[in-house]
């Protein structure tokens, strides 16, 4: 079969597919987001604690995907739950990394003058110090989304959600005609998506950053 | 990627810090070993979890990485220069963002397509590792070199220095962090994706975790997911203290 | 004067109620053995400027900080209005207080109204008065209302200062503190902003602590100003002019440094000092009336009005005899000052004048008299009373200085 003939047969499996990835990996972007920015927001004046939780988060990544999926298996079973689980650690680090590197790179003047202004700690982090740290906490998400929409594929070998079902479909075929369309159409639908979740952010941040903040 | 923190009591010297990851992963194997020791293990599981078995797993996965590696570093990091030279501008800013895009790609995604194309075996996975890693570190390095201040590299040009000699006496030291993070990285993915080489017949310690899942034996799952993720740790961690001391003096 | 001794106290006599009293204030920073300030108690005035001066790391800015609890001291009581502050919730505290800083630290997301409305905003005010009140604080600094919806990028940084102070005052807080406020600025611009922040001052009458490095900025701005030692020890504490013309101690002196006497003259305008009176003539009527002048007067030179009684010409006997029409004869009086010029500005004037002399005139440029070289000398020596007129006490302060 023709790999065009392929995608217009099966294109409603493959957006089906696509949709429940792109699902998994939304989802697991906002724990992770909630998560990584509550904990970068709780230790970047702390030297030590944020040395700690920036080497967990990044021990975190250096394990390979297929063997946090294998270790989690005993213990979520499989489908969606590992899944998410997996892909929230590993969209942690880069998140809390910029979200520290954010919130630090706010000018102390600033901060001073709000607090000598009579802002309240929580009000300052709020109205004056997350705002001006988005730009960097969102590029931080966005480095987290291609790097997790990539790993999700794994996720299918654990009964999990996505795209990568057809890739290890096509990988059990090896040898066979339709092995080929099912791991091109895979690769190239998760291609798309990970276009499509960038652009996504882009325009998201462009329209959450004040007018006060873009370049000129 | 972090070093891990080398901050410890006053009292202690520093290289105390460096120890607390490799004796944590120590013992981690350790708990591992003595947990299957204690372990009724059926005929599969004995098949698989015996010395030799896992130590050729080992082997394969090693080769496959050090191979992978050294490929990616001459390749990327060659290419990293090339691409960095004011002839190569234009091109260069879009092979950055393609670059940044490539993340996205599925790393099993890729061998399997090599596989598909080529056949089945340790060379194909290797090419499958190289491809995978190139342009994460590519892209390190073209950032490295072009972050090399360019008032440091004006200074040189007119103390006289030819544009080969800036290059490798000024560019490439100044961008020795930038490159070395790059290489660590380039270990890292390849023995994350290296684990997957199991699937297109490669072997590699991916191949326990794969017995295990497939013929649900949580034992071989288990210390295939420890051992890979010992490895791959106890990598980082070597990585990192060779940043440490072959960063050059002032930076 | 001082009260000064062993203890480090600073209080004005003849002075207005405290708004701000300091008392034993000391401060020492974590993992420091020196204290930064050690012992401070001082009363600031009501509706006055105290000026904060000192060399680097004498602990001016510290101190300042202390007042508004940025930094908090590490014992020691503060006053506000005669409450006690010192241990009261320090976000609430600093509502009460405008804060200007060096780097002015303008809120880059939002726009100009947002950043002058944040403490009325804070205090609960309905949106029209806040509204109100920014358009009110931009026509005071000078800022045309078009600022409201810009970014603080796109600001000068004289513009910015002027919002950094508007914001200060959006809540008309009866306190400002200021540190180094026209610091970052050139010094054109940090002039004219001195000048517009003075005659604010004078219509608002808020009390304000300001920090600075550079004498010359204390001695314009301040109504009194504390000169600091190291750990924030008060050399002196007095009027511009009690300090200038009586230093307490060789630091001071040092610190005011050289051409202390021309710094004195900028304090004094001409209108309190004694000028001449000079034969003048108007011009229209005519050459004979002038020449009957001169030669009544006995001076060999008459200035010449015009109808308005403006100063026009000198014209000596010479001119008149030769000169064709009187509009033309002798040269132009250029050399002119008015009642509110400094002494230091007539000086000026005067070393490029006709015959080193400065013709005064009132608001209107209407002539009021002349002053030259030996009427300013005179005013100068004036200015010291208790040396001109008791030697031996001359000779004791000389005494005192070497000592300290």
């Amino acid at each position: 079969m023709g790999f065009l003939r392929y995608l217009a047969s099966r294109w409603e499996h493959l957006l089906e597919l696509a949709i429940a990835h792109a699902g998994v990996v939304f989802l697991s972007l906002l724990i992770a987001t909630v998560i990584g920015v509550t904990a970068g927001v709780l230790v970047y004046r702390r030297e030590r604690s944020a040395e700690v939780v920036l080497a967990v988060t990044s021990t975190f990544l250096t394990i390979p995907s297929f063997a946090l999926f294998g270790l989690l298996l005993p213990v979520f079973g499989l489908g969606w739950t590992p899944t998410v689980f997996a892909l929230v650690v590993y969209a942690l680090l880069p998140i809390v990394r910029n979200t520290i590197v954010g919130l630090r790179s706010v000018d102390p003047a600033i901060t001073e003058s709000a607090q000598g202004m009579g802002m309240s700690r929580w009000r300052r982090l709020f109205e004056i110090e997350l705002p001006l740290a988005w730009p960097v906490i969102l590029t931080g998400v966005r480095v987290s989304t291609l790097i997790i929409v990539g790993i999700a594929a794994i996720a299918a070998y654990v009964n999990g959600p996505g795209l990568g079902e057809d890739i290890f479909q096509g990988i059990s075929r090896i040898g066979s005609a339709t092995a080929l369309n099912l791991v091109l159409g895979a690769v190239l639908a998760i291609v798309l998506l990970a276009l499509i979740f960038d652009g996504f952010f882009a325009l998201l941040g462009k329209f959450t950053t004040s007018r006060g903040l873009h370049d000129r | 990627m972090t070093v891990a923190s080398a901050k410890t009591g006053g009292t202690l010297p520093r290289w105390v810090g460096y120890l607390t990851k490799p004796v944590l992963l120590g013992l981690a194997c350790l708990a591992l070993y003595f947990w299957v020791s204690g372990l009724e293990l059926d005929s599969i599981e004995q098949r698989e979890l015996n010395a030799a078995n896992i130590t050729q797993r080992f082997i394969e996965h090693l080769e496959l990485t050090v191979a992978a590696t050294v490929a990616v570093v001459v390749l990327a990091v060659s290419a990293g220069v090339l691409l960095t030279r004011p002839f190569a501008s234009r091109v260069s800013s879009v092979l950055v963002n393609v670059a940044n895009i490539g993340q996205g790609l599925p790393s099993v995604g890729v061998l399997a397509l090599l596989a598909i194309f080529f056949g089945l075996g340790f060379q194909y996975a290797l090419i499958g590792l190289i491809a995978y890693a190139f342009l994460p570190v590519l892209r390190n390095t073209m950032v490295g070199l072009r972050q090399v201040d360019s008032s440091v590299i004006e200074a040189g040009r007119g103390m006289g220095m030819s544009k080969n000699a800036v290059l490798f006496r000024i560019e490439l030291p100044l961008a020795v962090p930038i490159m070395l993070a790059g290489i660590r990285t380039a270990l890292v993915i390849t023995i994350g994706t290296a684990t997957l080489a199991t699937f297109i017949g490669a072997g590699g310690l991916g191949a326990l975790i794969e017995t295990g899942i497939s013929l649900n034996r949580t034992p071989v799952l288990v210390t295939g997911a420890v051992l890979t993720s010992v490895l791959a740790l106890f990598v980082d961690w070597l990585a990192g203290v060779a940043e440490d001391i072959l960063r050059p003096k002032g930076l | 004067m001082t009260d000064n001794g062993s203890r480090n106290v600073g209080i004005a006599k003849d002075a207005p109620e405290a708004m701000i009293r300091l008392e034993n204030l000391s401060m020492t920073f974590p993992g420091q053995t020196e204290s930064a300030v050690e012992d401070l108690s001082m009363e600031i005035p009501e509706g006055e400027i105290v000026v904060f001066v000192g060399p680097s790391g004498c602990g001016k800015t510290t101190t300042m900080k202390m007042i508004n609890r940025i930094i908090e001291p590490s014992s020691g009581r503060i006053f506000l209005q005669g409450e006690d502050v010192t241990k009261v919730n320090a976000d609430k505290l600093r509502r009460r207080m405008g804060y200007v800083i060096q780097q002015i630290g303008l809120f880059p997301h939002k726009t100009i109204a947002d950043n002058i409305a944040t403490v009325p905003q804070m205090l609960g005010w309905e949106k029209k008065r806040v509204s109100d009140r920014v358009d009110e604080l931009l026509e005071t600094v000078s800022m045309d209302l078009s600022y409201r919806s810009r970014y603080p990028k796109e600001l000068s940084g004289g513009q910015r200062q002027r919002i950094g102070v508007a914001r200060a005052m959006a809540a008309d807080p009866p306190v400002l503190l200021m540190d180094e406020p026209f610091g970052a600025i050139d010094p054109i611009t940090r002039e004219r902003l001195q000048n517009e922040f003075l005659r604010l001052q004078a219509e608002i009458k808020k009390t304000i602590v300001f920090v600075t490095h550079d004498i010359d900025e204390a001695i314009k701005m301040g109504d009194r100003i504390a000169i600091l030692q190291t750990k924030s020890r008060i050399a002196q504490f007095d009027t511009p002019e009690r300090i200038l013309t009586d230093p307490a101690n060789k630091f001071v002196e040092d610190f005011i440094g050289a051409g202390a006497s021309i710094k004195r003259l900028s304090l004094s305008q001409v209108r309190d000092i004694k000028t001449a009176s000079w034969p003048v003539a108007v011009l229209s009527e005519g050459r004979e009336a002038v020449r009957e002048l001169m030669r009544k007067s006995g001076k060999d030179s008459v200035l010449l009005l015009d109808d308005r009684r403006r100063p026009k010409r000198w014209v000596s006997a010479d001119d008149l005899a030769h000169a064709g029409r009187i509009e033309e004869a002798g040269w132009p009086a250029v050399s002119i000052v008015e009642e509110g010029s400094s002494l230091y500005d007539v000086l000026d004037t005067m070393i490029t004048s006709y015959k080193g002399s400065a013709i005064v005139v009132d608001g209107e440029g209407r002539y009021e008299g002349v002053v030259d070289f030996d009427t300013v000398l005179g005013a100068i020596n004036e200015m010291r009373p208790l040396e001109q007129q008791r030697p031996e006490l001359a000779e004791g302060a000389a005494e005192q200085r070497d000592r300290s």
